[in-house]
């Protein structure tokens, strides 16, 4: 797996060139997609040294760590990503199919969904 | 489709290529489309799309709308890097917040330098394709993640 995140193109002697066009592309939805993790990592960051303590303890670092890992996660789904449209495109097949936006989208909206309920609870309490 | 009894063939229809598409470089369009206006004839300034030129190379802007991204990507990864190393210039900053610190200086002025590697690689033509570069890029970029982890479970 290592051999074919660090070459996509050389690994696969068949097939063919993509035109530079779709290469650039698709480096540039894993740039998109690096940028998404550096976000995530940065927003983990943030809560931990902005957030004053939470009512729950260790809550503030609950959060800050899942932020992190998350940016982890898809900084190395992107480069999986990234190195398996290369190979698609050179051997013709069909891009590769990822359920895994939805699942970022799901995640994220939980977590939002969490914080404003417990927003909302210290408010009214 | 309603099929026109008489049409027009000054009317742009759907079958029109969309001049907007950026394949002017296209080896067949030397050969003037009768549906569409002879723009070559209307402004004698544009240049004749089937030679290669400077304008025609690359029309889409590839090339630099990848080297910009990549310089997007280098700015939200020095916001990371300065994240990490802020608690390091605390008054009572622990040795092991001064290491993070430092490998993450490291690490950003690594991400900095494939990203100049790789700017180097779009500017000759045809543009290379990424390979290593990109690779250690991400992994470059979970490293970051690692460390920052490190650092708030400290």
């Amino acid at each position: 797996m290592l051999d074919q995140w660090f070459n996509p193109q050389k690994t696969p002697m068949a097939g063919e060139k993509p035109d530079y066009r779709f290469s650039l592309a698709n480096e540039r939805t894993f740039l998109a997609w690096i940028r998404t993790a550096l976000a995530l990592v940065a927003g983990g960051l943030a809560c931990a040294q902005f957030l004053p303590p939470l009512p729950i303890a260790h809550l503030r670092e609950i959060i800050a760590v899942t932020l992190l890992l998350l940016g982890g996660v898809v900084a190395i789904r992107a480069v999986d990503h990234w190195a398996r449209t290369e190979k698609a495109m050179r051997m013709g097949t069909d891009l590769p199919k990822s359920r895994f936006p939805a699942i970022l989208a799901l995640l994220v909206a939980l977590g939002a969904a969490l914080l404003v309920l417990a927003v909302l609870i210290k408010a009214l309490t | 489709m309603t099929v026109a009894p008489a049409p027009d063939p000054s009317t742009p229809n759907s079958a029109t290529p969309d001049p907007a598409l950026p394949d002017r470089a296209a080896p067949n369009s030397a050969t003037p489309d009768p549906a569409l206006p002879d723009r070559a004839a209307r402004n004698p300034a544009t240049p004749d799309p089937a030679t290669p030129g400077p304008a025609t190379r690359d029309p889409g802007a590839s090339a630099e709308r990848t080297r910009l991204a990549w310089r997007r990507t280098g700015l939200s990864a020095t916001a990371v890097a300065l994240l990490t190393v802020r608690p390091a210039f605390a008054p009572d900053a622990a040795p092991a917040t001064i290491v993070i610190a430092a490998t993450t200086m490291t690490a950003w002025a690594l991400l900095v330098a494939l990203a100049y590697r790789r700017t180097r690689g779009l500017s000759t033509w045809p543009p290379h394709p990424g390979r290593r570069t990109v690779s250690s890029y991400a992994l470059i970029t979970v490293l970051l993640a690692a460390l920052g982890t490190a650092l708030v479970t400290l």
